[in-house]
This record gives C-alpha cells, structure tokens and sequence, in this order.
C-alpha cells in the first residue's frame, strides 16, 4: 500500500487525474468487505482451436447455462455457432439467480490465458461458476463448465478444472459453410437446428480433410482431444 | 459379510491411529508410483516420476516447454531434466526401458523425508509421435497416507511439428523433424507429412495422431487404425506410506 502510494506521488501533476481515479476506486474497495472475490483464469490448451470471448457466470442453483442431454437454449446455440456471448450473457442479466456475468475481452488464442475477477456477496454460501466458450473452427463446440466447488473455497485456496468440448447440437458438423472461424470463414449463427440430436453431449471431434472428409475444410491441426482447455479459479477474498 | 464387515473396522481403526499419530508431520511421505500406458498402440520411452518442491516443475500447459522437456518430448532423453531435479533438490526414479500398451512400471520407493518436495510430476515420450508425452504436473502429494488412482493426459511440447514421419535424419535430436521410432510396428513409409508446424507452440493438449492407411504413401508414416490415441493415456496409481 505505501509503495503504491509513493508511485503515485512521484508520477507527478500530470498523472493527478489517474490518482483520484484511484481514490475512486477505494471506494468499491469497502463495499467489497461484503463480498467474496474470485480471480478466474481460462486457459486455451487446443492446438489451433480459438476459444470465443468467454462468459463468466455465477449464480445460484436454479440457473444453468447448459445441461447435458437437454437440448440448447437458443443463447447457447449463439455461442457456441457464432462465437457471440451476447445473447447468453443478457439474458443472464435478467436472470434472478444470477449473481454475476462477465464477458472475456477477446479471443483466447491456442496456448493462451484470459482472467477475470468475480465477486459473490459473503451471505451466498450456495453458488456455482459456470463458463462457455466456443472453438470457432468448428460448426457449433464449445468449452464449458458449471461447478459448485467454488462455494466451499477459503481465502487464498485454489482450484484447477479441466474444460471438456461439447456439442451443443444446434447444427450439422459439416466442417465446412458452418464454420465461421479463420480455417473456413463460414456462417455464424443459424435457427435452424439439423445436429443428428437436438441435445448437448460431448463432442466426438472433428473428422478434418487431412482424415478423409473430402467437404471439411478443416485439417489435421483443427483436431482436438479432452480437455481442451484449464479453468484455474483462485479466491482472492 | 462378517468378514467385510471386520475389514472395515480394523481400516477404521487404522485410519484413526494413523491421523492422530501423523497430522502433525508435513511433507514426510513415501511414495511408489505405478504407471499403466492406457493406450492401444504407443508405448512411452522411460518414464520419469520426481516428487520435488513448488520452486521446480518438469512442464506447466500454456507455457514454453524448457529445452530440457523438449530432448524428453522429441527424443525420449530425460537427462537434462534430471540435471535439473538434481540442482533442485528433488526425489525421483526412473524406468529403464519402453512401456508397451498395458504394461505398468512401478518406481523405486520415493522417500521425501525431511524435504519440501510435496508436489509429484512425471513425463515419458509417447512413441511413435513427433513431440507428444504423457504427463502429470505438480499433483499435491496428499498428507495422509493411502492409495490414489488418477488419470494421465497426452500432451504436446509445441516444439515440433506433428509431421508423422519415420526414418529421417537423427529424428529424436531436438530440433530435428520426424519420429524416432514406431516400437509397436505397423508403421508405414514414404509419407508426405501430415504438418509443417505447431500452431501452439506452448506445451497443450495433444490433438492425437492423425495417421493414414497408406503404408507405402499419405500423408502420414503412422497407420490411424493403430497410432490413435485419446486421453486419458495412462492410469496413475500412488501409494503414499508416512
């Protein structure tokens, strides 16, 4: 604290208007005696999947984001075909059981890392984290995770996840026109739902051209296995 | 159902006494580590099994692998990693051969009596791959004693493209393209190359072999029906005695 404050001081008049932007700040910092703050990382481990900017939720148990063996909310078939959180995270918004939603600030590149701070208020003892990404070089995967142990961490724990692929059964894999990442610059988003289920389950996988679909546009870097990704959450409060 | 009945109270028991007499010891533990290569058609070059301190670590996905992990991953030499558990203080052991598909290996009693090596990593080459392993990092070696099973994953050091191909020049020297070698057989030649560079060039997730079913041409030396693999690769058993 007092090395932050020298730094401040000796950054000048120039910077004055950062430092009470600071003071501002240390305002939240005593409402935030009533909450609970959570660093929450997501790490891409694909070797050429790019994750779209990731929903951060947290809320209490009568919300989901997504369920196995249920059929996709129209939000989540958003996601997890266009790449866009939009439409989950509104929706979150108005969501009474939902404590929190963040948005990722961009695409999570193969190899890399996003974090975001969350908070829960003290008095929320049941609670889960849930998350979703999409792997956009694929018709309609996506990286997710809903988890309650989050509720039974102490100030300074930390907890490591591994996030698995899903399909969330909203479209075909042609690995091809639906694919709207870099590898085939594809369509986003599309209503109509012609997955050979209309349910969410774990991916099995792109076939890609290299493996013999001729129509994939897809090669052999696009394959992926379990677990595509590392969700770290560290309570920080 | 007696004596199920009687086994169960004397673990009890047992599990009782070794709490009271053991909570107040850290990080004393023996472990012996078994190593069961899960897959169909790969073995895995000697596998490596450290229990070393938070300081150390043999690999951590979504960073650089080291240029020590790197000589593991491409060529199966765990040397420069054992050069570096040496200067760190850490406990190890490792196999003396290949791991063949369902075979275990099971390590020396690691004793880490009076260290602070509470963390457990292990590493061994998947073969034949270009730069893939199987890989545990930085499991906390639990304070109580027991038996733990856990589940390995197939990474990939993002150090050499994934071409696929057998017999070029020197292949497990880092740096070098190709496959060492393919210990199961049914492996093929003249392959193409199934790719010209790791998009991720940090350690992750092994995407799998690809393979083909062209011995003698495709684009891959490895055969798809023999050299695939999906996670988990290897099943984990420890064994921590106080």
């Amino acid at each position: 604290m007092i090395t932050h404050s020298k730094k401040i001081l000796l950054s000048g008049l120039i910077l004055s208007s950062l430092a009470l932007a600071a003071c501002g700040g240390s305002g939240n910092k005593n409402s935030k005696t009533t909450e609970k703050e959570y660093k929450v990382t997501v790490s891409n481990l694909t070797a050429n999947q790019p994750f779209s900017p990731v929903a951060i939720i947290t809320h209490t148990l009568s919300y989901s984001a997504f369920r196995a063996g249920q059929p996709a909310s129209v939000a989540l078939e958003q996601l997890a075909e266009d790449g866009s959180n939009k439409q989950l995270l509104d929706e979150a918004g108005k969501n009474s059981a939902v404590i929190e939603n963040h948005s990722g600030k961009g695409l999570i590149l193969p190899g890399k890392s996003e974090s975001v701070t969350v908070s829960v208020p003290l008095k929320t003892t049941d609670f889960k984290l849930s998350i979703a990404s999409m792997l956009v070089n694929t018709n309609d995967a996506f990286a997710g995770l809903s988890t309650s142990e989050i509720a039974d961490m102490e100030v300074g724990d930390s907890l490591e996840k591994q996030l698995q692929a899903w399909d969330a059964g909203t479209e075909n894999n042609d690995e091809s026109s639906g694919v709207p990442g870099p590898a085939a610059g594809g369509r986003g988003f599309d209503a109509i739902r012609d997955d050979i289920v209309n349910v969410v389950t774990i991916h099995q996988g792109v076939v890609t051209q290299a493996d013999g679909l001729l129509t994939s546009k897809l090669n052999a870097s696009h394959r992926f296995d379990n677990p595509v990704g590392l969700l770290r959450i560290e309570r920080i409060k | 159902m007696k004596t199920t009945n009687k086994k169960v109270t004397t673990y009890l028991i047992g599990a009782v006494i070794a709490l009271s007499l053991f909570s107040g010891s850290a990080h004393a533990q023996k472990v012996t580590v078994t190593v069961q290569n899960l897959t169909n058609g790969s073995h895995f070059t000697p596998v490596l099994v450290a229990a070393h301190n938070q300081n150390t670590q043999l690999f951590k996905a979504g960073t650089p692998a080291s240029s020590a992990l790197q000589a593991m991953a491409e060529g199966g030499n765990t040397s420069g990693l054992q050069t570096a558990l040496d200067g760190a203080g850490a406990n190890y052991d490792s196999a003396s051969g290949l791991l063949a598909p369902g075979n275990s290996f099971t390590s020396a009693q690691i004793n880490t009596d009076g260290t602070d090596n509470f963390l457990l990593s292990l590493v061994g080459m998947i073969l034949p791959s270009n730069d893939g392993f199987v890989g545990l990092s930085n499991w906390k070696i639990p304070s109580k004693a027991g038996t733990y099973t856990l589940n390995a994953l197939a990474y990939d050091a993002g150090t050499e493209a994934n071409d696929e191909l057998l017999g070029l020049d020197n292949p497990g020297m880092p740096g070098n393209a190709g496959i060492p070698a393919a210990p199961s057989g049914h492996a093929g030649a003249g392959g193409t190359g199934a790719a010209r560079e790791d998009n991720n060039k940090q350690v992750h997730i092994h995407p799998g072999v690809l393979g083909d079913s062209n011995p003698n041409g495709g684009i891959s030396d490895l055969d798809s029906r023999v050299h695939r693999w999906l996670n988990p690769v290897a099943k984990i058993t420890v064994t921590v005695t106080d």
